[in-house]
């Protein structure tokens, strides 16, 4: 992730400076000589718990506190190698360490505190100094480590690409360049349109004035005539207007949904894990459907008003200056009113909104757990509660109500006030003594220009939470377009196929977020058809190799080579359609069991399928469903018990054929009749492949050809069963010991 | 049985007195907004209850008195005493602040909302998981005014 992008957003959220000031960066030469500032963070409490602004910077030799509050000033400094621990409590709301030396008798070396925000970014120094690391090695990454630290919270919470609202709008509408003669068709029939609703209240009048006069009746049946004419053209620009639009609209939100869609399926899993599953979706759902409304009708609607206001007050004015006035003068009011309504309206809806969250979550938390609920007989106790709820909502939705059925009828009775003013104008110049200076004609239609006032107004007071809506819904659609996939692929990529399965890995080192190590000098080589077993303590890192192997993420040192060639340089398509993987939550699709089967797979053959499903042992309880393989499983296979949908996933593989095999923790999540039945099938399945299997019950492993023990991101030990259990103090050994130990309790 | 006795080891922590030797703890408020001084669970540093206190004053004083302290300390919060300006920006809702320490600036996911504490405070966890604390009714009337949606 950019700096400046961090930077941006410590700077406009956080109130706290973006990096380490320059006047204290100019003093690190006299504080702590020729050292290279390798990492810092920002220690924002004093001990009596009020915010300060006090710098822990982090050299090759010294760690340093200097405080940032007006002129820097240097509070002290202690050698690296004097720091024995760093003891951390967590506190309600953030944290304190005690820096503590080698003697246990004396006081801390400092004690520091800060809030939770900088966390991320003290737990970083912390790392270097209990890994007896220097740090990243330059002041720029420095500054990059505490930027990313601080920023990423609000990074994934926000869409990263928030800026300009204007530039936002203007990208949004560069989607409309293909459909160019749509819009010109539309917008033209559009502006058509509003020119001939102007026409009817003026033909209405001379028609008036016509009858008063005598006008002959061929011409009363002209204007007749152009009266007609206007409501037939009328219809015909309006439905040209309509379809345009509305086609446009629906087919630049399909283009974006299918632009979107697909950039997701580039994008790493990063990405994924950052953004919650149903915010992505409603980006590609709900969002597209807003710039929809807004494409098709919000921005010719507000453009159509503000036309449609200028004309009505300039043929008003034109019309008769005086009344005209008493029309328009009134209009930058009426537009003030729809502002602060507008503020209003926000207000109490937050409020509302809060209510029908509290509604919801009532919901959200007993349907789901209705069995507990009658289990401990709290029916009725729920019961109240959610009629609570419902009362706290129905009282806030009110108080929306009450606003709202105000502001419209109190707003008609203005345009009526203004009406009526107009009136009260011009009767006395129609009916008085003097020679009147208006006809009867020209004030009716002054009458029905001034009925047409009030819905453009509406529309240009509803603009700005029509903007609104469809920046933020822009935002978030376009956050994903701009994200750029972690894995880069590079050109000329190498197809293997078929795959020999031989695996080596080189030195390899990885880390999420640039400074904790998941995976620390990693050197390993399988040969083809070998298998191997991960084994390791929680937090070890084997599901984290294994997504290197699938290349969901590059190492960030070192390398992998399959058969020979860096990974990174194969086609990762051909690569992966030879890698086959059974997870320990197997995902399985709605659709048929067929489908599930064959996944990714088109038209493979049945026998293939049925045969496929016979070795994974789920032959026999699909045969059982009426209708066999077609029958479709719910969402995320829910009809299906853990081991019948394991047993599926393991079919999946089997038909796949891949040259490497990933397991991970395939029989963890299941009963023991059942593993046995999965243990059958993966035996089956592993038979002439290339096998890297993750399990927590270390029998599952008892045909691994080698086991590799990790702990902390290191391979600590390697080789057999019985060789591993040989050594003393094992780390294998100690997790063999207590599964034994576990099993015979569960036996009494 | 012996009573249990608190000391405060020579680099500042707190141990609690075993028959081998001081053993430093940790504290964890098991209702920290119904009972934030009582019921008490000293811990070890992996975790390992050794002490559960009902209150403080089952304590010698001296013992008392060190774990008072020590819950001052861990127990602190922002505390809000006015609200400049509650905006609502995209995904984010960003609050403008004076807290008992000092000016701030935070901010909430848009669907996540004040939590109700039995005082009748509002509890507020911001991004980075810190917390604030405000009572609605001592702030000013502006900021009465603008928390007033996200009381529950």
């Amino acid at each position: 992730m950019s700096l400046s992008l961090n930077q941006r957003l410590i700077g406009s959220y956080t109130s706290q400076p973006t990096r380490l000031p320059d006047d204290l960066r100019s003093r690190l030469p006299e504080i702590w000589g020729d050292q290279t500032l390798n990492l810092y963070a920002l220690a924002d409490m004093h001990a009596d718990s009020r915010l300060q602004e006090q710098w822990v910077l982090l050299g090759g030799r010294d760690l340093c506190l200097v405080n940032g509050d007006g002129p820097a000033q240097h509070v002290c400094t202690i050698p690296r190698s004097e720091i024995a621990s760093i003891q951390e409590s967590a506190d309600l709301s953030g944290y304190r360490w005690k820096l503590l030396g080698p003697d246990p008798q004396a006081s801390p070396l400092a004690e520091i505190r800060f809030s939770r925000r900088q966390h991320r970014c003290m737990e970083n120094i912390k790392l270097m100094l209990e890994a007896e690391s220097p740090g990243p090695g330059s002041p720029e990454l420095a500054d990059s480590a505490y930027a990313d630290s601080v920023a990423e919270p609000i990074r994934n919470a926000q869409a990263a690409v928030r800026g300009n609202e204007m530039a936002v709008i203007w990208r949004l509408l560069t989607y409309l360049k293909p459909y160019k003669k749509d819009l010109w068709l539309g917008g033209l029939a559009a502006v058509f349109l509003t020119a001939l609703t102007l026409v009817p209240p003026r033909v209405s009048g001379l028609l008036i004035d016509g009858l008063e006069n005598d006008l002959p009746a061929r011409t009363l049946w002209i204007y007749l005539g152009v009266l007609g004419a206007s409501y037939v053209l009328q219809t015909f620009f309006l439905w040209i207007r309509l379809s345009r639009m509305a086609y446009m609209g629906e087919r630049v939100a399909h283009d974006i949904r299918t632009q979107v869609y697909g950039h997701l399926q580039t994008l790493s899993l990063r990405f994924f894990t950052r953004k919650q599953t149903g915010s992505i979706i409603s980006r590609c759902s709900s969002d597209t459907d807003r710039l929809w409304d807004f494409i098709a009708f919000g921005v010719i609607e507000v453009a159509l008003s503000v036309l449609m206001l200028a004309g009505l007050g300039t043929v008003l004015l034109f019309l008769d200056w005086r009344l005209g006035l008493i029309m328009t003068l009134p209009v930058p009011l009426i537009l003030y009113s729809f502002v602060v309504h507008g503020k209003q309206m926000q207000h109490i809806f937050l409020k509302a909104f809060r209510k029908w969250s509290d509604l919801t979550s009532v919901l959200s938390g007993t349907i789901p757990g209705i069995r507990v609920v009658k289990a401990f007989h709290q029916e009725k106790r729920e019961t109240q509660r959610f009629v609570s709820k419902n009362d706290d909502c129905l009282e806030s939705f009110t108080r929306v109500h009450r606003v709202w059925t105000r502001f419209w009828p109190g707003l008609t009775f203005s345009f009526h006030a203004i009406t009526l003013s107009v009136y009260l104008f011009a009767l006395p110049r129609l009916l008085g003594t003097r020679e009147p200076d208006i006809t009867i004609g020209t004030f009716v239609t002054f009458i029905l220009y001034a009925g047409m006032f009030m819905q453009p107004l509406q529309t240009i007071g509803q603009m700005t939470r029509m903007m609104n809506r469809a920046v933020s819904s822009a935002h978030r659609i376009f956050e994903i377009l701009d994200t750029e996939p972690h894995i880069p692929e590079q050109e000329d990529q190498i197809q293997l196929t078929p795959l020999q399965g031989r695996v080596q890995l080189e030195n390899v080192h990885f880390t999420y977020d640039g400074v904790r190590p998941v995976l620390q000098q990693i050197d390993l080589e399988l040969n083809p058809g070998e298998m191997i077993g991960l084994v390791g303590p929680s937090g070890a890192g084997k599901s984290t190799l294994i997504q290197l192997l699938v290349r969901f993420y590059d190492p960030t040192a070192g390398r992998i080579l399959i058969d020979g060639h860096d990974l990174r340089t194969l086609d990762i398509g051909s690569y992966r359609s030879q890698v086959g993987m059974v997870l320990q939550e197997p995902y399985l699709f709605h659709g048929s069991l067929r489908d599930n089967i064959s996944y990714g797979l088109e038209g493979a053959d049945p026998a293939d399928i049925v045969e496929a499903a016979r070795a994974a042992h789920a032959h026999e309880f699909i045969c059982k469903f009426p209708q066999g393989y077609e029958t479709i499983i719910g969402e995320r296979g829910q009809t299906l018990s853990g081991g019948e949908r394991q047993r599926i996933s393991i079919a999946r593989a089997v038909l796949h054929n891949p040259r490497i095999l990933i397991l991970d923790e395939a029989t963890s999540n299941v009963d023991t009749e059942t593993e046995r039945n999965i243990q059958d099938a993966l035996d089956k399945l592993v038979q002439g492949r290339t096998v890297i299997a993750i399990a927590h019950r270390l029998s599952t492993l008892r045909r691994a050809d080698r086991l590799i023990v990790l702990k902390d991101g290191k391979v600590v030990e390697s080789g057999n069963h019985e060789e591993l259990l040989a050594i003393e103090d094992g780390v294998f050994r100690g997790l063999y010991d207590m599964q034994q130990e576990l099993h015979h309790s569960f036996v009494i | 049985m012996t009573t249990p006795a608190l000391l405060q080891l020579p680099d500042g922590r707190l141990a609690l007195q075993s028959e081998s030797g001081p053993q430093p703890v940790q504290l964890c408020r098991c209702f920290p907004w119904s009972h934030p001084d009582r019921f008490l669970s000293l811990r070890t540093q992996d975790g390992k209850e050794l002490l559960f206190l009902q209150s403080p004053d089952d304590l010698d004083p001296a013992s008392s008195a060190l774990l008072k302290t020590e819950l001052a300390q861990s127990g602190a919060l922002f505390e809000i005493e006015s609200i400049q300006s509650l905006s609502k920006e995209i995904e984010l809702r960003c609050w403008e602040v004076t807290t008992r320490q000092g000016p701030r600036s935070f901010q909430t996911e848009l669907d996540e909302w004040p939590r109700d504490l039995p005082d009748g405070r509002l509890l507020i966890e911001d991004l980075f998981g810190d917390l604030y604390v405000v009572n609605p009714a001592r702030l000013d009337p502006a900021s009465q005014k603008r928390i007033w949606p996200m009381l529950g």
